[in-house]
């Protein structure tokens, strides 16, 4: 009957059009009634308590040192030391994507930053030498997604705070399929490339490309910040955050010098702004768990799922299939708010392990992202690329397939994200 | 008897399987037997109803009817609260049994009435104890340059200050981390805490200095408790009470075993001698200076009285 | 309308205001700590009051210019009356959502009055008031985007919303 009413409420509301947040707290409000605990502090106490969290301080952070990272030139040099690595090889400007793609990932914790600095960067370019449209904006759209599998990553904070997950061996659980996520789209990506007649682009000199490295290099430092400071404990999560704010803002203005007080502020604004969104989310979706805790929901479920609980693998496999179809009508920080706090207690009764269960449910929740009906990476592509959905919905399939093929690898073997992070503590 | 059918959220902050959350237990069957099965007290705990401080304010607003949490967060509600933040305040839990059930806690608890708030009993959260990384802590001058983690509460941080360690706050979520990474050398906490929190995986040293004894208070909404009949309030305070004895039994029971597994696991365990907290007791009076102003000189004498009485009283 | 942009500029300026604040109270914290082997007791009840008014100022902006996330799979397929009622009806439901979120808030507001933080020792009311100012200024944008629908100024909810013009 609870999930019968969570349900219905949840969907009917977003269905006529009610942003998702309020058809949360509308939620939130029915499961009130449905219990008998009707109390409208309840609802302002939940979604302020949503959001007065230190954790969650990591979110604005992330976002502001990503979009630093934008306006202040860095984004713009690991860009071009890719192209001064790679740009040569045949079909190079996809690799360019993909080898950037990996290292913004590894300062970045939004994918939605990320897609707009390559397609912003990249795809005129490759437009230019006659790349194919589809394919070209479906490989920056596959690339972008990286950034949040890769530490720093903003849904693992939040997947974090929701289900009381470290976020710290969430963010380190990431390295090694983010890297094994870039191999998987170099070997789409040269199967695509070597029918085609691509241009070459010549050979960078060993003395040009040392110059574009150092140009880069306190780009570069940034990665080694963050993972160094989360590995050897000098930060937590949230200090990790404004520190890299922080640094991005310095290099930005001391050593780029391309970011003046009028553009620093829009930054401010728009980070703020982007947090805003996100937080509200947050926020409601926080008072909508508060009554899902109240009502017992994970057990309910978890009686309904008997033999489901008993083979971890059978479980993983069934959830997988369950976000994929939600993944691709909703995005991913409200596919976590919502299902988080109901899946992670049926996994952890499953026995599986929460950091692994986390990890797999944030990368399904990113193929939601290139996913069509509702697939924001992909709008992000084809609206910076003045493109038609269709083309990139193509494009991005080949890559798509990939990932699937690794979801599965990451069902059947879960030492792949597992053991690298056993080594690493 | 006039009772009627009623359903009470209780909200705590440790998990089912801690001390809380068995004495929650033991208080939720107590009010279901009492009451003939009419009053059924939902019992929720890991903070799934929200932090310490997010309950109070429900309560105090009347949108959830009772809670267990620390006395110490009350103190921005009742400033009077403070008074069981003192340093060396007790020797031992049965100083701190004579004096917070008696009439002088009942007073302090009585305070909270104005505010919205109905205290029940003080349940024990424990003796704080000392442990660190650098050297096993025998007397004052120890303390000296240790980098330890402290509650973000003002008289904590003043008070290890006081005692020449370099007191830093931290969230208790972050604790851990810290600890691991030697970004701090030591913490304070029950023993209770020190081994659930695996602190002896990354600590050395365990000093039995009991300087802070914590009290945990059941707490219910002043507007709920108006409502309720003398004989629903007479059930809620009768269970309450016999929470209280079971859970301060478990408790020091816990404790005690929680010490021998802390020795088990490595732990180099030293007693701070009497005549050393007395030291630390003196080195801390502007300390109490000063929460004596904030509570108020009469409060704090009736205390120092209280506690005298119970120290001759064996 | 001169004063929704004046308006706007406020709140912008608000908001930056609150991020600079929080960067400088979260990093202040790790400058000390690493330089001085200390922490600074305010840095995270600073840093989470100016986060709270800082998320309830932007997600008001946000709201007044569309951009909270939704579904529109079967609101785009819609049109004429169909697409009216629905635009009403989600606009009902974002109403009794706002008449909740005001009334407990305002009833925070009022219990937070006489609660102080631990360690700065500010009303918790303050905290509660973001949410009631968020809840209170979303109403009057609601109230604002209805009354130009009403009146017809252009197709709807698109030209409707106040902020729309950002540069
Ligand atoms: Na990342
Ligand atoms: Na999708």
């Amino acid at each position: 009957m609870t999930i019968a009413i969570f349900l219905l409420v949840l969907f009917a509301t977003m269905t006529v059009g009610v942003p998702i947040a309020f058809a949360l707290m509308l939620t939130a409000l029915a499961l009130m009634v449905h219990l008998d605990f009707f109390d409208a502090q309840l609802l302002a106490q939940n979604v302020q308590a949503g959001f007065d969290s230190f954790p969650l301080l990591a979110v604005p952070f992330f976002i502001l040192a990503g979009e630093l990272m934008n306006a202040g030139g860095l984004s713009r040099r690991i860009i071009d030391l890719a192209r001064s690595m790679v740009g040569h090889i045949p079909g190079g400007l996809g690799y360019v994507v993909i080898g950037a793609s990996l290292m913004l990932a590894s300062m970045s914790g939004s994918a939605i930053a990320d897609t707009a600095a390559l397609a912003t960067l990249l795809l005129p370019m490759m437009r230019k030498q006659n790349y194919p449209a589809g394919p070209s904006a479906g490989l920056i759209a596959s690339g972008g997604i990286i950034a949040p599998i890769v530490p720093p990553s903003m849904p693992m904070v939040i997947y974090g705070v929701t289900t009381n997950t470290s976020i710290s061996k969430l963010f380190l659980a990431g390295i090694v399929p983010g890297i094994i996520m870039a191999i998987g789209l170099v070997l789409v990506w040269r199967g695509i490339a070597r029918g085609k007649d691509l241009p070459v682009a010549e050979k960078t000199s060993w003395v040009e490309r040392r110059k574009v490295l150092s140009g880069s290099a306190w780009a570069l430092m940034m990665p080694v910040i963050i993972i160094g400071g989360l590995r050897f404990g000098f930060f937590t999560p949230t200090e990790a955050a404004v520190v890299a704010a922080m640094y991005a803002l310095l290099v930005a203005t001391l050593i780029y010098r391309e970011l003046n007080l009028q553009r620093l502020y829009r930054v401010l604004v728009d980070a703020s702004r982007t947090t805003g969104i996100v937080m509200f989310l947050c926020g409601a979706a926080t008072a909508a768990s508060y009554m899902i805790t109240l009502a017992d929901l994970p057990s309910q479920l978890a009686q309904n799922m008997g033999p489901l609980l008993q083979s971890p693998m059978l479980f993983m496999a069934v959830v997988c299939l369950f976000l994929l179809a939600v993944g691709m009508v909703m995005d991913l920080t409200p596919t976590i708010l919502i299902l988080a706090p109901v899946l992670a207690p049926l996994a952890a009764k499953a026995g599986i392990d929460p950091v692994y269960f986390g990890f797999v449910f944030i990368f399904v929740g990113c193929l939601g992202l290139l996913t069509p009906p509702v697939g924001t990476v992909l709008n992000v592509v084809a609206g910076v690329g003045g493109l038609r959905m269709e083309p990139v919905i193509k494009g991005v399939t080949p890559f798509l397939l990939v990932y699937f093929a690794m979801l599965v690898l990451l069902i059947l073997f879960p030492a792949i994200v597992l053991w690298p992070l056993k080594l690493m503590f | 008897q006039d009772i009627k059918n009623r359903l009470i959220r209780f909200g705590y902050g440790l998990n089912e399987v801690s001390n809380q959350g068995r004495a929650a237990k033991v208080f939720a069957d107590e009010v279901e037997k009492a009451s003939g099965g009419k009053m059924k007290i939902r019992a929720i705990g890991a903070a799934a109803l929200g932090s310490d401080v997010q309950m109070q304010q429900a309560l105090i607003g009347g949108a959830q009817e009772m809670m267990v949490g620390s006395t110490a967060t009350l103190v921005g509600i009742t400033k009077e609260m403070a008074i069981w933040d003192t340093p060396f305040l007790f020797n031992n839990g049965k100083e701190a049994d004579a004096v917070l059930d008696g009439p002088v806690g009942q007073k302090v608890m009585d305070k909270l009435q104005e505010k919205g708030l109905v205290g029940l009993v003080y349940w024990e959260n424990g003796f704080r104890n000392l442990t660190n990384n650098k050297r096993a802590v025998t007397k004052l001058e120890d303390m000296e340059g240790i980098k330890l983690r402290v509650m973000q509460n003002n008289v904590f941080i003043d008070s290890f200050k006081t005692l020449g360690a370099n007191a830093v706050p931290l969230p208790f979520s972050e604790l851990f981390t810290a600890l691991e990474t030697k970004t701090v050398d030591g913490q304070e906490n029950p023993y209770n805490t020190i081994l659930s929190s695996k602190f002896y995986e990354v600590q050395k040293y365990l000093t039995v200095t009991n300087h802070v004894y914590s009290p945990w208070i059941v707490l219910v909404s002043k507007k709920y408790w108006d409502g309720l009949s003398k004989d629903e309030q007479k059930v809620l305070l009768d269970a309450a009470k016999k929470s209280r004895d079971f859970e301060r039994k478990d408790t020091r029971a816990e404790a005690d075993k929680a010490l021998a597994d802390l020795r088990a696991k490595g732990m180099q365990v030293n007693e701070l001698s009497s005549a050393e907290a007395g030291r630390m007791r003196d080195k801390l009076s502007a300390i109490n200076t000063s929460i004596a102003a904030n509570v108020g000189e009469s409060l704090w004498k009736e205390v120092q009285d209280a506690v005298a009485q119970a120290r001759t009283a064996k | 309308m001169n004063l929704a942009k004046t308006l706007r500029h406020l709140v912008e300026a608000l908001m930056a205001m609150c991020m600079t604040g929080m960067v400088l109270a979260v990093f202040g914290n790790v400058l000390l700590r690493y330089f001085l082997g200390t922490g600074w007791v305010v840095s995270e009840e600073l840093s989470r009051l100016l986060f709270v008014w800082l998320v309830c100022l932007s997600a008001t902006l946000a709201f007044g210019e569309g951009k909270h996330l939704g579904f529109d799979l079967l609101t785009a397929r819609m049109s004429g009356t169909k697409a009216t009622v629905l635009r009403w009806l989600s606009r009902g439901l974002i109403a009794l959502a706002l008449w909740y979120l005001v009334r407990g808030s305002w009833e925070q507001v009022l219990v937070g009055m006489d609660s102080r933080s631990p360690v700065m020792n500010y009303p918790l009311a303050l905290g509660a008031a973001g949410t009631l100012v968020m809840g209170v200024c979303m109403a009057v944008l609601l109230l604002l985007q209805s009354w130009q629908d009403l009146r017809g100024d252009g197709p709807g909810e698109q030209a409707a919303e106040p902020g729309r013009a950002q540069p």
